[in-house]
């Protein structure tokens, strides 16, 4: 055989078997799941990820962990979570920190090669800060809210190793998750440790000034010496520190946090970009190098020849959901809420970090595919194709790589958009708690009777899954 | 002939999935780390130094010459690591309890008589025991000593690496005086390379 009629023989094979390769990845997996949960069937989400994990039930754990094993289990962990399911919810989670964990500190040098020769799917998944820290956010919630607060301080400890690494590997900024750290605040509160409470809500309040912490964080500072600037800002707000109950003494009060959770952060989905518009957010790139001007000009020059038109690549996507906003009444008396964490924001504020190095990976395969797709026209040519058959024979080998170039889809894509915080004293007893839930939804009122113990406290999550 | 060799071979290679064994079966099965959790293996580490240090204390040594030997209460070990190892370290209680009766150092408060009031303790302290309160317990229990302790971690990773480094620091206490009679420090690493 000819070189020639080799190349394109070669190319015809690639033809056959680069769509096979092709498929909708992550965001193919996930759209039963998304799709139930934005319609308000959470059962049936749940049954969705169960199918996607080859699972019978909610409660068993696939023996073998796969590529999206992992993700798949924070999924049905949030799902769980949603439905007041928290050792459910809790298991999940922290199987899925296990082996992210792993992958995080794996060495992924073929997927790195990979990523630049065949698709960004061929890494490891190595889940971004705002992910990292969530994880232990959302399981000390699930703690939390079972009342277990030396396990909710497993979760702060954990948090505080992420955020250590984080500080040191990427930013400080990244390492910052306020509603983590407005937590794990609370848990050392209400474990009766003032000293790393207060450590942690100066951190919460360096992310973001938390109305409901000043009151407590004076109330911490009567007892600890340790001082910041922000805590003496808090401190001129409210007057100095504040007198605590004194000890021996029954408090009168104990404390309600209400934990509003609605909408779902934005998704992942695979679209064609124009090759203009890629060389445009390649443009963008924050982290790592761009491309060279060299590599501009040969794409320049291969979509003049029509052999590199589009890119493969994952656009960040709402995702539909009935509500974004929740309003707290306790015993009918409407009570301040306030944000805790814009997840969907993170998510954004991620995606828009990384965009232009993942586009400039996602070229730089491109204009290997159509030098290999050029090739193969100049080899059909020379193996005895007529001229529009070498170019159609080119383009198809170019298409057929585009399919199989599979744009990263994956993200943790069931954690709600908008996290909410009510925090509250209140006289010890049963409380009414009401939290009314409104959006594109329409209006809902999910109530919740709380057994407030003396000096003690009541976590109560109120996902809009349920 | 050729395909028939085929078939075995596919045979083979689909029935390689996991398979469910007995320790007995696979010796190794307790050698190798699982995670950076303290499993038996470290568990055992830790006390086996913590306990050879209490019976060469000068307390056993005390309680050696009473007859009968004190009556003394085992309270929870406190996890303050980044790792849940709760039932791991309630497992450990009864190890200690184990230990000290078998080898007659004291007498020890029954586990059924402890844990109600642990539990109660547990319920009020949201999950954890206030080892502050420990000599009043103590003394509701009619013990002389109690011992008690706590695990505690320092977690660190890199890119590639983390490790997380065990202490199980444990302390014999006098309940009427509040002295500590004896205490140890017992340490383990663990980590992912």
């Amino acid at each position: 055989m000819r070189r020639n009629e080799f190349i394109v023989a070669f190319a015809l094979g690639a033809l056959m078997v680069l769509p096979l390769s092709a498929c909708g990845g992550y965001a193919a997996t996930t759209e039963p799941i998304r799709n139930a949960l934005s319609a308000g069937r959470p059962q049936d989400g749940l049954e969705k990820v169960d199918d996607a994990l080859d699972v019978p039930t909610d409660q068993d754990i696939p023996l073998k962990i796969k590529e999206e094993t992992s993700l798949l289990l924070l999924e049905r962990g949030t799902i769980l979570h949603g439905l007041a399911d928290y050792p459910g919810s809790s298991r999940d989670l922290q199987v899925a920190e296990k082996h992210l964990e792993l992958l995080d500190l794996q060495n992924d040098t073929a997927g790195d090669i990979g990523k630049w020769l065949f698709s960004d799917t061929a890494t490891v998944y190595k889940a971004p800060a705002y992910e990292k820290l969530l994880l232990n956010t959302m399981n000390m919630m699930n703690y939390l809210a079972r009342g277990n607060l030396e396990d909710a301080r497993v979760e702060a400890r954990r948090l505080t190793t992420m955020q250590e690494y984080l500080k040191n590997e990427e930013s400080e900024q990244k390492a910052l998750l306020g509603l983590g750290s407005y937590l794990a605040g609370f848990t050392f509160e209400m474990s009766g440790r003032p000293d790393e409470a207060i450590r942690y809500y100066d951190e919460a309040l360096a992310h973001e000034d938390y109305p409901s912490l000043h009151v407590p964080v004076a109330r911490l500072a009567n007892q600890v010496s340790y001082r910041t600037d922000r805590i003496e800002t808090v401190l001129q707000k409210t007057g100095g520190p504040v007198q605590a109950a004194s000890a021996g003494a029954r408090p009168a009060t104990g404390t309600l946090l209400v934990i509003p959770e609605v909408g779902l952060v934005p998704h992942k989905e695979a679209m064609r970009i124009p090759i203009g518009a890629a060389l445009v957010i390649a443009g963008a790139v924050i982290y790592g190098p761009g491309l060279s001007s060299s590599q501009r000009a040969q794409a320049g020059r291969l979509a003049a020849k029509g052999l590199l038109m589009w890119i493969n690549f994952p656009v960040l996507k709402d995702t539909p959901h009935a509500y974004d906003n929740a309003e707290v009444a306790v015993d009918g008396t409407p009570v301040r809420t306030e944000t805790g964490l814009e997840v969907a924001q993170k998510v954004k504020a991620a995606w828009e970090s990384i965009k232009g190095t993942v586009m400039v990976a996602a070229i730089v395969r491109m204009i290997a595919r159509a030098l290999i797709a050029e090739g193969t026209e100049a080899a059909g040519k020379g193996a005895g194709a007529g001229g529009v058959g070498s170019l159609l024979i080119s383009l198809a080998v170019e298409g057929a790589m585009t399919a199989a170039d599979t744009p990263d889809t994956r993200n943790w894509a069931t954690l709600p958009a908008r996290i909410l915080i009510s925090r509250h004293e209140l006289p010890p007893g049963t409380h009414r708690i009401t939290v009314t839930l409104s959006g594109r939804g329409g209006v809902k009122t999910i109530t919740k009777e709380v057994d407030i113990p003396a000096g003690g406290f009541v976590v109560l999550p109120v996902s809009a899954l349920r | 002939m050729r395909i028939f060799g085929l078939l075995i071979v596919v045979l083979a290679l689909a029935a390689c999935g996991p398979t469910y064994v007995r320790g007995s079966e696979e010796p190794k099965l307790d050698e190798y780390a699982m995670s950076t959790g303290l499993d038996k293996k470290d568990l055992e580490k830790l006390l086996d130094e913590n306990m050879k240090s209490l019976t060469a204390s000068a307390v056993v040594a005390e309680w050696k010459t009473q007859s009968p030997p004190p009556i003394v209460a085992i309270f929870p070990i406190n996890n303050e690591t980044s790792e849940h190892i709760s039932n791991e370290l309630d497992a450990l209680l009864s190890d200690i309890e184990t230990r000290m009766v078998n080898g007659g150092i004291a007498q020890v408060v029954s586990r059924e008589k402890q844990d109600q009031l642990i539990q109660e303790v547990r319920k009020q302290q949201g999950g954890a025991f206030d080892q502050g309160q420990a000599a009043s317990y103590g003394r509701q229990l009619g013990a002389k000593f109690f011992v008690t302790g706590k695990v505690y971690s320092t977690s660190e990773r890199t890119e590639d690496e983390k490790r997380v480094q065990y202490y199980l620091f444990m302390q014999v206490i006098d309940v009427e005086t509040g002295l500590v009679r004896w205490q140890n420090k017992a340490a383990i690493t663990k980590g992912v390379l």
